[in-house]
């Protein structure tokens, strides 16, 4: 099969660069495998790519930001995208060109925005598929509206949890659309597994609110009162910071709990611990779980929505523990620290159980997927035809613009900082 | 063979991005092992060259060579630096070891300009909870790790005798300071020394110390508290050593033997104030142990 990756900018950092090229990669051993990355801010990808999958940009910033259709703002892609502000006039011209005249066998959008122009404007030659790496719930309510307008026209959408897909198959209705899980992958580590002596708990996330790192601290005063030769340390970096740094010193427990900073690659870090912690109160997937088990660390997390419990086997790979419960999580924690064979076992457990979110399985989940689908298209099977869909189009737009250009106004100055950012992921 | 000499070449960097890429892997005795990928090398040398320290001639970079051995693949070459690979010579104090600073590692083939190594994955587990032999003297400690560059690079420290850090407690005016002593053994009359910084040793802080643990302090163990409200006069800055016996030598306070290259920003301890000063412990650049006083 032929199948083209639309991205917003594979040249970037982040989660759903890194899940794509792994998925790209692991298909390119059996298939032709392109990523059309809408934006371009520098000659090379950051993350490295397999020279078998081909990359290519439609816009590309270095020269082109100061172009004026760039200055204008968008109307296919959508207003109520958190990433609208990055896209233009140009942008909807070039990624319409493109899904015009492209001649995959299977196209694939990688985000909400990128999906409503696959939607609105995939040619019937191609089988349309999008791909949702955040989640149904936390997009706003205005996107969620205008999805439910345009997805009807998608052949299949893939969620990272079987409790998303869910959301989108009660939440949105769309008949004769496939919506299924396919989950982030992450490749086998390249360092050696940890061995379960190490006494630290890691845990590495951006320091942000929903990764309620201050109850991970909290829970960790009561495992140090009883275990004062074990310590916690937390890689990542971001606005809680400050904050977390004084409940440190409040709790007095600046000797066993560390902010350790940013840390890539974080593989060798995982290992020199032996318990990986998770305290999130969301989790759209998940990605450091997977990540710790494929290091061979059992993963005390709390089973919050949506990714945690669909990862681990709660008492088998890790332990699953009440949202927002400081005391559950310390002992989940002492558990596993006073039970060096239970920490081990389930170490060896968490290894093996994430080998199913390798990209070889992963990859040959997408392509059963892929290849029922282009098989359904030539049975005459698929979604709505594009007559329909020209309707929507109309619709969505006008409705679209009118918010959207308020919106814009004024923030064409601001673009180019936005866009040449750090932040430039897809 | 090896080599090691005083070169008088700066050399040129790589940026980031070219160069060989090596995976490093420190063992148990704290030697470290590289594998690098290097197409086309003939007879690759790895080279570490000491970066001068600030204030110091830059064209005086000691450094030292470490042949490499193919893997066999033709693409891979192994190097491992470890006193062996280092070994000046025999009966020599350094033998062996690298001197205290950072290290910096290039690969160079041939007539070729050295290239400088970037880092690849960095696995340095042995280190987090190594154990020493605590009357080996020297005490070298070697941490690869990757500099804001991306490059790969090793700090190391040499040091006779050395005096590691333990757990520090911040009281509400004072500072009560465990550590244990390498490459010698702290006597009955051994006391905690705060130095003032610039004052060339002249004003000093002495508090006595508290031999830890079982066999009367044999293990080296001890602790201090310090009174902060005698260091926080005025702002400066305070070094803290120990005295290991009446009149005996002055020996710095410090955390080296672990796997954290530099300590300054991620062991932070909360400060105390004194009036309108505030007195916090923290670790140097070069992670030895002071005492920052400063107004708030």
């Amino acid at each position: 099969m032929r199948i083209a990756f639309l991205m917003h900018n594979g040249y970037g950092i982040g989660g759903t660069i890194r899940t794509t090229f792994n998925l790209a990669q692991a298909l390119a051993e059996r298939h032709d495998i392109e990523i059309v990355s809408v934006l371009r801010h520098r000659e090379l990808p950051t993350f490295d790519l397999d020279p078998r999958v081909r990359l290519r940009h439609l816009v590309d910033l270095r020269t082109e930001s100061d172009d004026p259709r760039h200055q204008l703002p968008a109307k296919v892609f959508p207003a109520a995208e958190s990433r609208y502000r990055q896209y233009s006039e140009l942008t909807d011209e070039r990624v319409a060109g493109y899904l015009r005249t492209a001649d995959a066998d299977v196209i694939v959008g990688t985000r909400p925005g990128l999906n409503v122009h696959l939607a609105l404007q995939g040619t019937y030659r191609a089988v349309r598929v999008g791909q949702e790496h955040l989640t149904l719930d936390t997009h706003p309510k205005a996107l969620r509206r205008g999805l439910r307008r345009v997805y009807p026209r998608l052949d299949a959408l893939t969620t990272v949890t079987e409790a998303d897909a869910e959301c989108y198959r009660r939440g949105m209705r769309l008949p004769g659309v496939r919506i299924e899980a396919l989950p982030n992958s992450v490749p086998e580590p390249a360092v050696a597994p940890a061995d379960g002596h190490g006494r630290l708990v890691v845990a590495a996330g951006r320091l942000a609110k929903v990764k309620r790192y201050d109850l991970l601290i909290r829970a960790f005063g009561k495992v140090a009162a009883e275990r004062p030769d074990w310590g916690l340390r937390i890689y990542g970096g971001g606005e809680e910071e400050p904050r977390l740094r004084r409940l440190v010193d409040e709790l007095g427990l600046y000797n066993n709990v560390f902010l350790m900073g940013r840390a890539s690659p974080i593989e060798p870090e995982w290992t020199k611990g032996s318990i990986a912690a998770v305290t999130s109160s969301f989790e759209g997937f998940g990605m450091t779980i997977v990540e710790a088990m494929r290091c061979g660390l059992p993963v005390v997390s709390t089973a919050c929505p949506l990714g945690p419990p669909e990862i681990i086997k709660d008492g088998v790979d890790g332990r699953l523990v009440p949202p927002g419960d400081p005391d559950a999580v310390a002992s989940a924690l002492l558990e596993l620290i006073g039970d060096d064979g239970l920490r081990r076992r389930m170490g060896s457990a968490a290894q093996v159980n994430s080998q199913r979110f390798d990209p070889a399985p992963v990859a040959e989940r997408c392509e059963r997927l892929f290849t029922e689908l282009v098989a359904a298209r030539k049975a005459g099977h698929g979604p709505r035809r594009p007559m329909r869909g020209t309707l929507l189009t109309g619709a969505y737009t006008a409705i679209d613009a009118a918010a959207g250009v308020a919106a814009h106004a004024g923030r064409a100055v601001r673009r180019r900082g936005t866009v040449r950012g750090k932040e430039a992921g897809a | 063979m090896t080599t090691t000499g005083v070169t008088a070449t700066t050399g040129t960097t790589a940026a980031a991005g070219q160069g060989p890429r090596a995976d490093c892997v420190v063992d148990t005795a704290g030697g470290l092992a590289l594998e690098l990928t290097l197409p086309g090398a003939h007879e690759p040398r790895l080279l570490l060259r000491l970066r001068p320290p600030k204030g110091k001639d830059p064209e005086r970079r000691p450094c030292h060579e470490v042949e490499m051995a193919p893997a066999g693949d033709g693409l891979r070459w192994l190097a491992v630096v470890d006193r062996r690979s280092l070994a000046l010579g025999e009966g020599t104090l350094e033998e062996g070891a690298l001197e205290e600073g950072r290290w910096d590692l290039f690969v160079v083939d041939g007539e070729g300009e050295p290239a400088q190594v970037r880092a690849g994955i960095n696995d340095v587990r042995a280190l987090v909870e190594r154990e020493r032999d605590r009357s080996a003297s020297p005490i070298a400690v070697r941490i690869p790790y990757a500099t804001k560059t991306g490059h790969l690079a090793v700090r190391a420290w040499l040091r006779p005798v050395h005096a590691e850090a333990g757990e520090i407690r911040v009281g509400d005016s004072s500072l009560t300071v465990h550590a244990t002593v390498f490459g010698a053994d702290p006597g009955p009359e051994a006391a905690a020394v705060a130095r003032l910084r610039g004052s060339k040793g002249r004003e000093r802080v002495e508090t006595p110390v508290t031999a830890e643990g079982g066999g009367g302090g044999g293990g080296g163990a001890f602790s201090f508290t310090l009174d902060l409200r005698e260091l926080a006069r005025a702002p400066a800055v305070w070094d803290l050593c120990v005295r290991l016996s009446h009149g005996g030598s002055v020996v710095r306070i410090g955390r080296l033997l672990d796997d954290v290259p530099d300590k300054k920003k991620i062991f932070v301890y909360p400060g105390v104030r004194v009036d309108a000063l505030e007195a916090r412990p923290y670790f140097t650049l070069d992670n030895d142990l002071s005492v920052d006083v400063r107004v708030v």
